[in-house]
């Protein structure tokens, strides 16, 4: 079924300002390959000729927004820290836990002093000294990257006391995970740096505020800090040139799922389904029609075959009820049955929540049990709105957006794939609907 | 088993390099479990102790990460993928032909303690789908009628180092063989893989 063969991939993969312009560079994280390859040229820049106020400034102007899901804009995030003196914290996010989200792992294993420079910068612009990457536990590489170039970075005057001769000190520490989806929650991924069982804290106080070890916490994705040091190296107005104008600049898109090339490709934010899938991913494979499209791993809601049009940047999902989040696109084809897709999901969430708040605790239990009857052909007529029911009383009733995130997938397929449900519960007369898929063909 | 003195010593750099003793406590369990395979009630007690923590902290933590062991693994713990991607892609039959070759369930140690099995979620590597990961490397894509193969090749590799367990982790993976993709750690090579 598959054969591995390298591929280079993506637009910008040989430009210049391409997030993985060093992509097929051996050896990356090597100080003196990455110092060939334009390492650390905003660092110094920044530190030549602007202020941290400058360096905010110039990543507010270029409306960077947080590509890790939320999209909440990280030159605003960072001005939300108190000024006043005392100890702050920068933590990325590295725990990439959704499925079908492999993007963050690419950045760090093949350019880990991009992700370094971006955290100098980021550092240096809020007046923060001690730095943590948070990485999911299974990316060993990657994270043994980081520690290499880490060191070396120090070593090299780039991390450490007295930064290329300035008063600027920062440290970095990789802290390693140990499987847990949760993690990637904000609040739950500083219990866990904390030693505790990572489970998320009731907000407000926001971590900007009340953060890491108490004190005032900037949060943000790998793929946002690895975009910053080409924003202070080439400027706002360069990068506003990229993507569309309430959303500039790239985004890698993960796609994995029924297509011919799985990859993660670097586009211009705005970028369409149909040209990410056939343009860039190959197609599906025995150029079969798409089903439905999950545009941001398992949390986000759906966008049905017909609507492959859509432009995947920060507004227009919204305007078909999803959202962009992580940009990793898992693509089915018309073989798949939803209800049995749907059930894998449910018990992702099942699995993967926390305990710490009842009703996605009970409720995402309770969920499963439900879709593992339907799906096993025993379903009663009831079970619907039961499914219904129960994810109502998830929704909006926990303090993360995991137990949210579990009900997307059981809400967006029986919106549009409810005849699929039907036909497998005895009882319940199946109600054909017009194929969704019939308009891609 | 009482630590080894370079676990201690090791255990010890990662509380001089946090800035709160009990932020040492996962990478401490981590460390201990790298050289013991698993983490028994008394190497935790232990780990906690050395930290002046409660044991009851280490054991909060290692029941709920799931890379954290508190039963026995085998000398290659085989966390196979099933999160959607994998699912589309056949990780279903995968898992049914690794458990049938390897006589046992999920959770369980073969018979010759080489190999144990555990179902897992999304573990990043969707191009290779459908993948898992042995030890501390992600191999794929993987087949059904390819398990046996691949499983002999670890068997004959068992006597070699294996990351995870007591080996360098700057080490790259072992290289691949037949069926036996490695697909982690491999300098400058996009993560991709074309299907038809």
């Amino acid at each position: 079924m598959s054969d591995v063969t390298p591929q280079t991939t993506g637009a910008g993969q040989g430009d210049d300002w391409s997030l993985f312009r060093n992509r097929q560079v051996p050896q990356m994280v090597r100080l003196d390959v990455a110092l060939e390859h334009g390492a650390y040229q905003g660092l110094k820049k920044a530190l030549a000729e602007y202020t941290p106020e400058q360096v905010t400034q110039i990543v507010i102007d270029a409306s960077l927004l947080g590509r890790g899901g939320a999209g909440f804009p990280a030159g605003r995030k960072w001005s939300f820290i108190p000024k006043a003196p005392g100890q702050k914290y920068l933590t990325v996010n590295a725990d990439e836990s959704e499925p079908g989200t492999f993007s963050n792992r690419e950045l760090m294993e093949t350019d880990p002093h991009q992700l370094i420079e971006g955290i100098a910068l980021c550092c240096y612009a809020v007046g923060i000294s001690q730095a943590f990457i948070y990485i999911r536990g299974e990316y060993v590489y990657a994270a043994d990257q980081l520690d290499r170039a880490i060191a070396e970075a120090r070593a090299g005057g780039y991390l450490g006391p007295n930064i290329l001769g300035s008063d600027y000190s920062l440290e970095v520490f990789v802290f390693r995970g140990a499987g847990a989806y949760i993690c990637g929650e904000e609040s739950a991924l500083l219990e866990s740096i904390e030693g505790n069982r990572p489970m998320p804290r009731s907000r407000p106080p926001f971590p900007a505020v009340v953060g890491l070890y108490g004190r005032p916490t900037v949060i943000n994705n790998v793929e946002t800090i690895c975009n910053v040091p080409r924003i202070v190296f080439k400027g706002a107005d360069w990068y506003k040139t990229l993507g569309t104008p309430t959303s500039p600049g790239t985004k890698v898109y993960s796609i994995s799922g029924h297509v011919r090339r799985p990859g993660n490709y670097e586009l211009p934010l705005g970028t369409t389904l149909r040209e990410l899938i056939y343009e860039h991913a190959g197609g599906v494979p025995g150029d079969r029609a798409v089903k439905a499209v999950l545009p941001s791993g398992a949390a986000a809601p759906w966008i049905p075959g017909d609507q492959l049009d859509l432009p995947l940047d920060y507004d227009n999902p919204k305007k078909v009820g999803t959202i962009l989040g992580s940009a990793s696109v898992i693509v089915m084809d018309e073989t798949v049955s939803i209800p049995h897709a749907t059930l894998r999901l449910t018990e992702f969430f099942r699995h993967e929540s926390c305990g710490k708040c009842t009703p996605c605790r009970e409720g995402t239990m309770w969920l499963e049990k439900t879709m593992e009857r339907i799906c096993a052909g025993e379903g009663v007529p009831g079970d619907l709105d039961l499914l219904i029911d129960v994810c109502s009383k998830i929704n909006g009733r926990v303090l993360c957006a995991l137990g949210d995130f579990a009900v997307s997938p059981i809400q967006s397929s029986l919106k549009f794939f409810r005849h699929e449900y039907e036909a497998l519960i005895p009882g319940l007369a199946p109600v054909r609907e017009p194929e969704l898929v019939a308009a891609d063909k | 088993m009482p630590l080894a003195p370079d676990t201690i010593a090791e255990i010890e750099r990662i509380r001089a390099a946090l800035p709160n003793t009990r932020s040492a406590l996962l990478p401490a369990l981590k460390a201990a479990q790298r050289e013991q395979g698993w983490l028994p009630r008394e190497t935790m007690a232990e780990v906690a102790e050395r930290l002046d923590l409660d044991p009851n902290a280490a054991y909060m933590l290692a029941t709920f990460y799931t890379m954290l062991h508190t039963e026995p693994v085998g000398h290659y713990h085989l966390e196979v993928c099933r999160s959607l991607p994998c699912y589309l892609l056949g990780c279903d039959a995968v898992i049914e032909a690794l458990k049938e070759r390897l006589g046992v369930e999920l959770g369980e140690v073969s018979a010759d303690g080489l190999f144990s099995v555990q179902i897992g979620e999304c573990l990043g590597d969707c191009p290779h789908a459908p993948m898992m990961r042995v030890n501390d490397d992600y191999v794929g894509p993987l087949a059904p009628d390819t398990i046996g193969e691949l499983l002999e090749i670890l068997r004959a590799r068992a006597g070699e180092r294996v990351r995870g367990l007591a080996a360098d982790p700057a080490d790259g993976p072992p290289p691949n063989e037949g069926p036996l993709h490695y697909s982690n750690a491999i300098d400058a090579r996009p993560l991709s893989t074309v299907r038809e």
